[in-house]
């Protein structure tokens, strides 16, 4: 829909707490970040890259995530689409967050891997310990919303946490992840989809239904129009 | 910007004790999740 999102917390705090809208990891990572320091936490920001493959070139601006020292180092990540639930400790192991086991791995390049798991391929994100700014997302924050290769504009995206499952919508495929089993639907009209954005997100967003051809048109060419 | 407001928007209640510590981490994220949308909508 052509409205830009920005790095600026005043912004965000608008977006997600006022307008109760939701947001991405940019977003969401730092407004928590911000949060917490109000409450007494120490909090760096990490930078990571999302679906690295291990030995591939980095591109470490993709996703900001967050550590939080206590006891121990922790990582705290509100911001990739809602998978994580609790804080993990920033060394490798693996923890139950039902529906998905998330882990931190250390791989044999170096680089550090959070990992969330429940059937198929995990979802993955690589990282390394080094403290970074808000502004070292700027470009990326800048490329990811307008690179026509852009995951984020070339597939709408709402995810949520709801006890122990996930409920995830990718363009018209909305996916309730549990532990034993997943459960699809695909949106066959714009009713469908406002309906859930409304019921399963909280997100009033009637103007959606303006991007209707072009969430068909992405639909067909991943799936086949069948 | 109010952090109150921000609590009140995970669903935290008012009177509720909040230190910097492991327990509060978690329950903020565990409220995180349930009540803010990872989304890019505007795209």
């Amino acid at each position: 829909m052509g409205r830009r999102v920005t790095l600026s917390l005043e912004d965000i705090f608008k977006k997600v707490v006022e307008d109760h809208r939701g947001g991405w990891c940019f977003e969401l990572n730092s407004l928590f970040a911000w949060a917490l320091e109000q409450l007494g936490f120490e909090v760096q920001m990490l930078a990571g890259q999302v679906g690295r493959q291990e030995g591939a070139p980095v591109f470490l601006a993709n996703h900001m995530l967050l550590r939080v020292d206590l006891d121990e180092p922790l990582l705290v990540d509100v911001g990739f689409g809602c998978g994580l639930a609790r804080s993990i400790p920033l060394l490798p192991g693996t923890q139950m967050q039902p529906p998905y086991d998330v882990s931190v791995s250390e791989l044999s390049d170096g680089y550090l891997r959070y990992s969330e798991h429940v059937r198929g391929e995990p979802a993955t994100y690589d990282f390394t310990l080094e403290p970074v700014t808000t502004s070292y997302f700027d470009d990326a924050c800048e490329r990811l919303q307008t690179d026509p290769e852009s995951p984020f504009l070339r597939t709408l995206t709402a995810q949520r946490r709801e006890s122990h499952q996930h409920l995830v919508l990718r363009g018209l495929v909305w996916r309730v992840i549990g532990q034993e089993r997943t459960e699809e639907q695909v949106f066959a009209s714009q009713e469908q989809l406002l309906t859930c954005l409304n019921e399963a997100y909280g997100l009033d967003m009637p103007e959606i239904a303006d991007i209707w051809p072009d969430l068909l048109r992405r639909h067909e060419e991943l799936f086949g129009s069948g | 910007m109010d952090l109150d407001l921000f609590l009140e928007r995970i669903g935290i209640p008012q009177g509720v004790s909040l230190g910097a510590n492991r327990t509060t981490l978690d329950q903020l994220m565990v409220a995180h999740t349930n009540a803010v949308t990872f989304e890019n909508l505007n795209q």
